[in-house]
């Protein structure tokens, strides 16, 4: 045991650190991942070709558990291939209706997130100063409460704003400004680090203008970071409105949907469970593609870029 | 001393500064403005008129004042919703949040340091090799598909309702141990890697590897000289984590029908009853706070990088955890 404690004390194995390692796989599986969700919207899409129900009618006793269509069985001589919910809806339309909502809403909270904290932060972090406590100190009081409670604290009222607009802009700033923030936090640092090195003082003493330096020189260095932080945010933006959903927050555009079907599923745990099963293996699946593809791209960035951050 | 109590002073300016502005968007956003009189956004500009402040800003001002005076006192008002003062609400709630999230916080502690360093000292072991994975999946997943999880794998996957775990003798703590189990995976995801490498570091120091080589056992070696050490990394991380932990307590706490201080949160919110909604609020925020302001002082108290001491115009290296808690090395 002593020996074995003496030859165990060794340094980190980082051989797929070195050049040559092949990277690429993660990509693929990555790809087979979240194929497998569109392959969820595809069928629904064509779904006219085959055999299968895409009813959106509630079948007849709805709410009566003997009613129940489980998977592969049959209601009104169509197949139900994921079966129905608590009410009797076809699960795999609500799955691809929820699914593609939340997809579309989340891309746009998203860009509207790193769009501004990527600005902000390539900002504070070239121009310090003053600007930059007081970023700081913004920075810091958003970030004071964990996403979820944020969330929970503007959207608990949203339905009672008076149009859609509106309702799009509570979405997008309640749940954006959290993932804003700490982007800029990412951003920043990332900015300081690039302009210590000698190519940014470079381009200062060539009288270089400050937007030049910050699109040309600063950005496409930390382009790659950015993008596989981008992966990982949305798929906590993902769960974050799965979230909500769940926690019966009745979010707009049908957002909540794919949470209330968790939600709603629950209490038919031990009687039907694929009633919550498929929106978590759909999450799940969804989640681990995203890890996956931010995984690669970030090996792929370590092994194959210039090394400035 | 004089760098420790600049940072402890800037960083507790920088809590009541928090507090604040917790207090300010809390009272801003959430208030009930019909309980002001006047609230027509026209009094703006005739806050200032006859040289004396008057109109919905100046109402709005005076009862945010006092409404803190009333905070500070202990007077959080009285919830229509449930029909009691909002300090009984928020105590009997904050209590049974306390249990839960402090047997969670000790599974979660005893549970990473027995897996931690099992896993620094047998690197690339099978158990190193399963526990890592493991712990970065649970690290990964959310709070939400963890409790899936556990309710598929176990028979208890419906509703534990209130009454099962608070009985009139007090807690069954037999029912309670699915929501523990859930907190101890969640904290187990979120601090084991960090640990595991901090253990890493600490057992490359030259110290450690003598004790080794002179024939410590692995238990010696983590008792007498890594213990306080692994169990400071742990805390600190629990403590810069307190948000996520208290999101998936509130998680916990709405999947196990746990009359806790994030269900009442919830509850509070979605009912629209603003008082306790307020006073929760402002709870919980000054517990992350808190939480983050003991995180930076014990991380400077306890950093192993010894810092310098300006004394009689010479520079002479000194530990302040040394100084304060004598730990041999």
């Amino acid at each position: 045991m002593k020996q074995a404690m003496v030859n165990n004390i060794s340094v980190e194995d980082d051989s797929w650190r070195q050049p040559g390692s092949k990277s690429y796989y993660w990509m693929i599986l990555a790809g087979l991942a979240i194929m497998l969700v569109f392959c969820l919207i595809v069928a629904w899409w064509w779904g006219s070709f085959m055999a299968v129900s895409f009813s959106s009618e509630p079948i007849a006793d709805a709410g009566n558990h003997a009613n129940f269509v489980k998977p592969l069985m049959h209601d009104a001589g169509k197949l139900l291939i994921l079966g129905s919910d608590h009410i009797g809806r076809n699960l795999w339309l609500q799955m691809a209706d929820s699914v593609s909502r939340a997809f579309i809403w989340t891309g746009l909270i998203i860009i509207f997130a790193y769009v501004t904290g990527a600005l902000a932060g390539i900002l504070a972090g070239f121009y310090q100063g003053r600007l930059t406590a007081l970023w700081r100190l913004l920075n810091g009081f958003l970030l004071i409460f964990p996403p979820l409670l944020f969330a929970i604290l503007f959207l608990h009222d949203i339905n009672n704003q008076s149009s859609d607009v509106a309702q799009a802009w509570l979405l997008l700033c309640a749940i954006a400004l959290p993932i804003m923030a700490m982007v800029l936090r990412h951003v920043r640092a990332w900015t300081l680090m690039i302009c210590q090195h000698d190519f940014i003082r470079m381009a200062k003493i060539r009288d270089e203008k400050p937007i030049y330096i910050i699109f040309i020189e600063i950005f496409p260095n930390m382009m790659w970071l950015l993008l596989s932080d981008l992966l990982i945010r949305y798929s906590h933006v993902l769960v974050l409105l799965v979230l909500l959903g769940f926690l019966g927050i009745d979010l707009p555009f049908g957002l909540g949907l794919w949470g209330q079907l968790i939600g709603e599923g629950r209490q038919y745990l031990s009687i039907t469970p694929h009633i919550i099963i498929v929106p978590c293996m759909v999450l799940i699946s969804v989640m681990t593609g995203l890890y996956l593809l931010a995984g690669g791209i970030r090996r792929y960035h370590q092994q194959h870029l210039r090394k400035i951050i | 001393m004089y760098p420790l109590a600049r940072l402890a002073t800037r960083r507790f300016l920088l809590l009541l500064l928090g507090l604040w502005a917790v207090s300010m968007f809390a009272f801003w956003v959430l208030w009930d403005a019909q309980n002001i009189t006047a609230n027509s956004l026209d009094d703006f500009g005739s806050a200032f008129a006859g040289g004396r402040p008057q109109g919905y800003f100046v109402t709005l001002l005076s009862a945010y004042f006092e409404w803190w005076l009333n905070f500070l006192t202990g007077d959080w008002g009285f919830s229509y919703h449930y029909q009691q003062s909002v300090s009984h609400i928020v105590g009997t709630h904050f209590l049974n949040s306390l249990l839960l999230f402090a047997s969670g916080a000790l599974g979660m502690i005893i549970m990473t340091l027995l897996v931690g360093a099992l896993c620094a000292f047998y690197q690339k072991s099978w158990f190193d090799r399963l526990m890592m994975p493991m712990g970065s999946l649970l690290n990964k997943a959310s709070m939400l598909l963890i409790l899936v999880g556990l309710a598929l794998l176990t028979t208890q996957g419906n509703i534990v309702s209130n009454q099962q775990i608070l009985t009139d003798d007090g807690f069954d703590l037999g029912m309670l141990a699915l929501p523990i189990i859930s907190m101890i995976l969640f904290g187990f995801g979120m601090i084991i890697y960090p640990i595991r490498k901090n253990i890493e570091q600490m057992m490359q120091s030259e110290y450690v590897e003598m004790h080794a080589m002179k024939g410590l056992s692995f238990a010696d070696i983590i008792l007498k000289y890594l213990l306080n050490k692994i169990l400071l990394r742990i805390i600190i991380i629990m403590l810069r984590g307190f948000a996520e932990l208290f999101s998936a307590l509130l998680l916990v706490e709405i999947w196990f029908n746990y009359q806790g201080l994030g269900a009442l949160l919830l509850q509070s919110a979605l009912v629209m009853d603003k008082q306790v909604l307020i006073a929760c609020l402002m709870l919980v925020s000054m517990m992350i706070l808190l939480c983050k302001y003991l995180a930076i002082m014990i991380g400077y108290c306890s950093n192993p990088i010894k810092f310098v001491k300006k004394d009689d115009g010479k520079a002479h290296e000194t530990s302040l955890l040394r100084q304060v808690w004598q730990i041999k090395e």
